[in-house]
């Protein structure tokens, strides 16, 4: 169904297009940044009918990194992969000297004195964060309704949820208030609302990004990842956070790809297994199923081998996430 | 299930109907680790952890942590360069 009121696009469509016009000096970091704080701040101004995804904006480390890709470009430099892209972090991740609250009021004032090794990271690829995402306290639901902050909206109907945990993540990118984000997923928590807003999702490998930093839910669980508007951004993004990290003793030592070059490779040929037992789960929407069906079908037209495989511990996988999250929650929320 | 115990040992007052949804939650997961006993898992090896790779090791020499006053920054109060935290142990 049309959106008869979408939400507004950002200036730049994607990370690639906003670095190649900062080094062309055909805008600036700082004037794009400026322009989210400004999109942020219209937002706030609805009250109510506001998309609510931000708790805390970071405005003047924003503008202190934005300076300094401007500075790069203005000499000739070259410019680092994400160099200007506005960045929103979800408020789960620790920022040095930016109030960090996962959505909840036991932390409410929390100054953290680092920085998550994702967020350090994205600065160090040339990213301007600009501040921290609503989400469910400490990222315990699916709706980002249960943030002590108040509930964050879906851009495309207020009326609707964003999803979650990573709905401020998710509504910030789709309402064009920021041009990609960090979120986490235990049990879906960027997939999730990364569908309901219409965003690229991406869940990476377990061990693929370091945690540390990361207020810990379930352990064996917990992955970082992006939420950005092209699947290239995605790459671009997991490429700047991926890898491992001495401070996160379960990072993977495996070295990262390039994997914005991988995706212009062709998918013909590729074996793509479809579980017999969740497209047969009477959960399933029949909206979605049609909607994952039209993908496979496109992906079937483009020369991939289609085959029905059977997960026959499928249906244990909710029985086990809800005994492991709990108990592993239990054990690190308890400190 | 004795729900009234187990929130003694949590220190939490719960109030009847918090206790009575509690409960159903806690039921819930019992049926879920019921789901799982059913399993058979005969032959399957144990995973502990997803990476199977040696834990590796860095170098033994001094590095920059916190200040005092950084770790201290975020206490609601503190004492002679320590944490002061309230009395926990007031029930009997």
């Amino acid at each position: 169904m049309a959106n008869p009121n979408p939400p507004p696009a950002p200036a730049w469509e994607s990370i690639g297009a906003l670095r190649a016009a900062i080094a062309e000096r055909r805008t600036t970091a700082t004037a794009v940044a400026e322009a989210c704080f400004a999109a942020i701040a219209r937002d706030a101004a609805a009250g109510a009918r506001s998309v609510h995804a931000f708790l805390a904006l970071s405005r003047e480390r924003a503008l202190a990194q934005a300076a300094r890709v401007d500075a790069l470009a203005e000499r000739g430099d070259p410019l680092p992969p994400l160099a200007g892209a506005p960045v929103a972090v979800k408020d789960v991740l620790s920022t040095r000297g930016v109030a960090t609250t996962c959505g909840s009021k036991i932390l409410a004032g929390y100054l953290p004195p680092y920085d998550a090794t994702a967020v350090e990271r994205l600065e160090a690829a040339g990213a301007v964060i600009l501040g921290k995402t609503n989400c469910d306290e400490f990222a315990m639901g699916s709706s980002t309704e249960n943030s002590a902050y108040g509930p964050t909206r879906n851009p495309h109907d207020l009326e609707r949820v964003p999803g979650g945990s990573s709905g401020g993540s998710a509504a910030a990118v789709a309402a064009g208030q920021a041009l990609a984000a960090l979120g986490t997923d235990t049990g879906g928590s960027i997939r999730q609302p990364a569908a309901f807003c219409g965003v690229v999702g991406l869940l990476p490998t377990y061990g693929r990004v370091s945690r540390y930093g990361l207020a810990a839910f379930a352990s064996s669980l917990d992955h970082v990842g992006p939420l950005t508007r092209t699947p290239h951004d995605a790459a671009l993004l997991l490429g700047a956070i991926a890898g491992y990290d001495p401070l996160d003793a379960t990072s993977a030592t495996e070295p990262v790809p390039d994997y914005a070059a991988g995706l212009g490779r062709p998918v013909r040929g590729l074996r793509i297994g479809l579980p017999r037992e969740a497209f047969a789960h009477p959960g399933l929407a029949p909206a979605v199923r049609e909607r994952v069906q039209a993908g496979v079908a496109a992906l079937g037209a483009a020369g991939c081998d289609l085959r029905e495989i059977s997960l026959p511990l499928n249906d244990a996988a909710i029985a086990v996430y809800y005994v492991l999250a709990t108990a592993e929650a239990s054990s690190n929320l308890a400190r | 299930m004795n729900i009234e115990a187990t929130a003694q040992l949590a220190q939490l007052d719960l109030t009847a109907e918090e206790a009575a949804a509690l409960r159903r939650d806690l039921e819930a997961i019992l049926d879920y680790v019921g789901q799982l006993n059913r399993i058979d898992t005969a032959g399957v090896e144990p995973m502990a952890q997803a990476i199977v790779a040696a834990t590796p090791l860095r170098e033994d020499t001094a590095r920059a942590g916190f200040t005092q006053a950084e770790a201290l920054a975020n206490a609601p109060e503190a004492a002679h360069g320590m944490f002061a935290v309230p009395k926990i142990l007031e029930r009997g």
